[in-house]
């Protein structure tokens, strides 16, 4: 006997069979093989001993420069490293390297982040384990960056007093995220309307506890401080 | 635009977890977005049916449920909950607040055939 209609035909045609449908809980992150890499970097980092620091920031806010002076000022006291995205040219690896460093660009064509998949293919080749710190600076955006974990240990955000003194609250979760927030080209605030005061209201509008550090590389304002964050967190 | 980024996630993630039931098709599928979590859902709305052609997902309804920011006051205990990103209590205006809710980026279900 059919069993849908109670019918004498078996295998009854008279209802055609439905597709049956299936409800599947998953839960699970979106971007969970980019944070499983990340977790396997951030276990490589920690394993040889690297200090990891994501700087991100706005293009031309002046990660480049800094990064330069910084491995100018500390080559001597630690082994530094540094990859560095964009989506063309290597002309950031060549000024790092110009000025003694280790650097590999990263070019990232029409991405406009770097993701941990980038770093990992790094670790074991230009990331030879040997280093005290590696240094990612990340591609130019305010928006993107912030989404993807790399396995750093620390997220540093830049912000060129050229910039205005909101784009904290404009561009909130990359300034959330931030453990250090740089203010930078602090030498030219006597030339600009700038606003400290609207600036640091902005950034603790949306990261009250992240630290805060006003530098210049041309001045030479901020500087020690920097070094010092990093020497800390190398320590540490 | 790195929702294409996460959109590809999406449908790389749904399509494997749906072969790995056995289906032949994703009907709908739940998403969860926050407000911290750095992605926008009008641009995942515009990017995922763009994506979804020739996958299991194509012509799948995508439902997004917006999570918003959920703080709790180290201070007072109040709970504050806001559409945008600013960490201050609505209470005693504190900010030293604890994020509790508003980083998801979570596929919660689907519906499979």
């Amino acid at each position: 006997m059919c069993t849908d209609c109670g019918c004498d035909t078996l295998n009854s045609s008279f209802f055609p069979k439905m597709p049956k449908k299936e409800n599947i809980i998953l839960n699970v992150p979106i971007l969970k093989k980019n944070d499983d890499l990340a977790h396997e970097n951030w276990h490589w980092f920690q394993n040889h001993h690297i200090l990891t620091v994501n700087l991100m920031s706005s293009p031309g806010s002046g990660k480049t420069t800094l990064l330069e002076a910084t491995i100018k000022q500390l080559k001597d006291t630690f082994v530094l490293s540094t990859l560095v995205g964009d989506q063309q040219t290597d002309n950031d690896a060549i000024r790092i390297q110009n000025a003694g460093g280790k650097a590999q660009q990263i070019t990232t064509h029409s991405s406009c982040h770097l993701d941990a998949q980038m770093i990992k293919k790094e670790l074991g080749s230009f990331v030879t384990g040997d280093e005290d710190i590696l240094f990612i600076e990340n591609v130019g955006n305010l928006v993107c960056p912030s989404a993807f974990a790399l396995g750093e240990h620390l997220k540093v955000a830049l912000l060129s007093v050229t910039e205005g003194e909101d784009k904290p609250e404009k561009y909130p979760v990359l300034f959330h995220k931030a453990d250090l927030i740089l203010i930078t080209k602090s030498d030219l605030t006597p030339y600009l309307d700038w606003d400290e005061d609207k600036c640091m209201a902005s950034i603790k509008k949306v990261n009250p506890i992240a630290k805060i550090i006003k530098i210049s590389t041309k001045s030479g304002e901020g500087i020690k401080e920097w070094f010092e964050f990093l020497k800390e967190k190398k320590c540490v | 635009m790195h929702e294409l980024s996460i959109a590809q996630n999406i449908i790389e993630q749904a399509e494997r977890y749906a072969k790995e039931s056995g289906a032949l098709k994703v009907k709908s599928i739940d998403l969860q977005i926050g407000t911290l979590s750095g992605a926008v859902v009008e641009c995942l709305e515009f990017a995922l049916p763009l994506i979804s052609k020739d996958t299991l997902l194509e012509d799948c309804q995508f439902n997004f449920e917006k999570i918003p920011l959920e703080l709790k006051c180290n201070q007072c205990q109040n709970i504050t909950v806001r559409e945008e990103v600013l960490i201050q209590c609505e209470l005693c205006l504190s900010t030293d607040l604890k994020v509790i809710k508003g980083q998801e980026m979570i596929i919660r279900t689907m519906e499979i055939e």
